[in-house]
């Protein structure tokens, strides 16, 4: 094959003026100050990554995946919702950065593409591989993970950090999603803002009885008493300290039962995680009867 | 008038006045709030006996008779003086009313999940029927030591069963590659049958098939296995949930009372005891 050196010149100067405006972007995502701006040009840097300068990016080490990318303007919206730090890291010979949130110091997590055809990506956390959420740019969404953030808030890692750990990385997701709420996207984080812990769906509907005698055994065991719900409403209430969990029964219009819980706690600090955290019989029920007691997310964007 | 209406018509009068008499006095006790007169004119004789420690008092139950129309209305009215007054005096007791009834309250021990009803209320009979099973088991519940439960031993040995059930369907993906090894060994013989060693392949060749017909009979028990673990787990719980309700139960009676006993004796005095209490606050 004969080798056209004013072509190859020819391509080089074109990619090398894509790689101009390439150096803008990633300048523009590093200095980039609101949520509007950071969501802008982390959409221009992932069309960027898809469909062009197709010979310097195979050939530079340097060239990133739009994971890589999609991480660093997280961690932008991440420090802005909190003033716990927030480090980006790149581990020796990784193409992908790591979020480190200073709250859970023995955690670290990364986004990863979701294998849909809408595209989109997961957070999770590295070592224990559990997902915490969705991000669909394109398609301004944004879905917290219940089964597996569930799953996460139980692990050792997150349970040495403790509570106040717990409540301000959920304030911290809170205040992403407020951010990514005012520029209308549709936002889905059940469960971990405190200050909004009443009427949580549960995925369930028509419970078997077994599920809440279930709890009943298991809070007893733990000397705790699974009550029936007292007043107007229909189902159970679990008294723990000063926060009252109820797990209410409602009618549909078809007459099927769906329940929700309701966290009442006057000094607004808990969530069902936390709950979950720290009440290792209510997270062993929780998960045993996850397909009925789970809150209902948007199960259709977690593939498992 | 003929003779034998003036001979009766003084035993008649005496009677009108008796019958007058009694409905006056019912109103004006309802009217005066008298609950314990009520009582007693509800049934005359178990009140001088009990209350007025009267042997062989006499009945008024033909009197009484006369009321049996307006039942319900005494016993709405007798109704919330008593349940306060057993609220107060047993105060893991909840009272249900029942629809249509309002005499009868069904009475539960304990507002959790599950309570169960340990006995009926009869507003105006003043008794509160207990269930004597319940009380026996309770009874019984009592005297085992601390932190063990009536099913400990009935949960321990389903739990061993339910172990050998769980390991024989963590076999499986064992059996399924046993039984993908033996096929793959039995399709080497089938190539190799070239009538070399005939004998020795036969022998072998069956061996293989006993085996598969044994690790597929067994696969064929998984289904029958799973629904056996449900059902166990199912009674486990039950079995549970009934400890954790005579747990809850006795914890409760014992924080009111010396003991089971003592409890159930006291709700046999509640008619003694409530009456004489409102008339003690006279």
């Amino acid at each position: 094959m004969t080798f056209d050196n004013f072509e190859y010149a020819q391509q080089l100067k074109k990619d090398l003026m894509v790689m101009q405006r390439w150096q803008v972007l990633v300048e523009t995502l590093s200095q980039a100050e609101t949520t509007t701006d950071i969501l802008e040009v982390v959409d221009k840097i992932l069309a960027f990554d898809v469909h062009e300068a197709t010979i310097l990016r195979v050939a530079s080490e340097h060239w990133y995946p739009s994971t890589h990318w999609v991480t660093l303007a997280f961690a932008k919206l991440a420090s802005m919702s909190s003033l716990s730090e927030t480090s980006v890291v790149l581990p020796q010979l990784q193409k992908v950065a790591e979020l480190h949130f200073a709250e859970f110091p023995n955690a670290s997590f990364r986004f990863t593409s979701a294998p849909l055809v809408a595209g989109g990506y997961y957070l999770e956390e590295i070592s224990q591989n559990l997902r915490v959420l969705y991000w669909d740019m394109s398609r301004r969404r944004f879905y917290l993970d219940t089964n597996q953030f569930g799953q996460l808030v139980q692990t050792e890692a997150l349970q040495l950090a403790g509570l106040p750990a717990l409540k301000s990385f959920q304030q911290r997701l809170t205040g992403i999603a407020d951010q990514l709420r005012e520029v209308d996207y549709d936002v889905d984080v059940i469960g971990i803002d405190a200050k909004n812990s009443l009427d949580l769906t549960m995925r369930g509907k028509d419970l078997p009885v077994d599920v809440l005698d279930s709890l009943f055994v298991a809070a007893a065991k733990q000397h705790f008493v699974l009550k029936s719900h007292q007043g107007q409403k229909t189902g159970a209430t679990l008294q723990i300290a000063d926060v009252t969990l109820d797990i209410i029964q409602n009618r549909d219009e078809k007459g099927h039962s769906f329940w929700h819980y309701d966290i009442i706690d006057n000094s607004q600090d808990v969530t069902l995680y936390s709950l979950l955290q720290q009440l290792p019989f209510l997270a062993q029920w929780y998960n045993v009867w996850l397909e009925q007691v789970g809150l209902k997310d948007h199960r259709e964007v977690f593939v498992e | 008038m003929t003779e034998s209406q003036t001979v009766l018509q003084p035993e008649l009068i005496n009677r009108l006045d008796s019958k007058i008499m009694y409905l006056g006095q019912l109103q004006s006790a309802i009217m005066t709030h008298q609950i314990p007169q009520i009582y007693e004119l509800i049934d005359s004789q178990q009140f001088n006996e009990q209350i007025r420690q009267r042997a062989h008092a006499d009945s008024n139950a033909s009197l009484a008779q006369m009321v049996v129309d307006i039942h319900n209305e005494l016993a709405t009215f007798l109704a919330p003086e008593l349940i306060h007054y057993l609220k107060a005096h047993f105060q893991f007791l909840v009272f249900e009313a029942i629809d249509g009834e309002p005499a009868i309250y069904q009475v539960f021990i304990g507002d959790w999940w599950n309570h169960r009803q340990i006995g009926t209320l009869d507003v105006l009979a003043l008794t509160l029927e207990v269930d004597q099973k319940m009380m026996l088991t309770l009874h019984n519940v009592s005297q085992l030591p601390d932190g063990v439960n009536n099913n400990d031993n009935q949960v321990r040995e389903i739990k061993q069963i339910m172990t050998g059930l769980q390991a024989f369907l963590d076999d499986e993906t064992k059996r399924k590659l046993e039984v993908q090894v033996i096929e793959d060994q039995l399709a080497q013989l089938k190539e190799n049958k070239s009538g070399l060693l005939g004998r020795t392949d036969k022998k072998a060749r069956e061996e293989l098939e006993n085996k598969r017909e044994l690790l597929l009979a067994s696969q064929q028990r998984v289904p029958e296995v799973k629904e056996k673990l449900q059902s166990h787990q199912a009674e486990i719980l039950k079995l549970e949930k009934d400890d954790a309700i005579h747990r809850l139960e006795l914890e409760q009676i014992l924080t009111y009372f010396d003991s089971v006993k003592s409890f159930g004796e006291k709700i046999s005095y509640l008619y003694v005891d409530y009456l004489n209490a409102l008339l003690q606050k006279k």
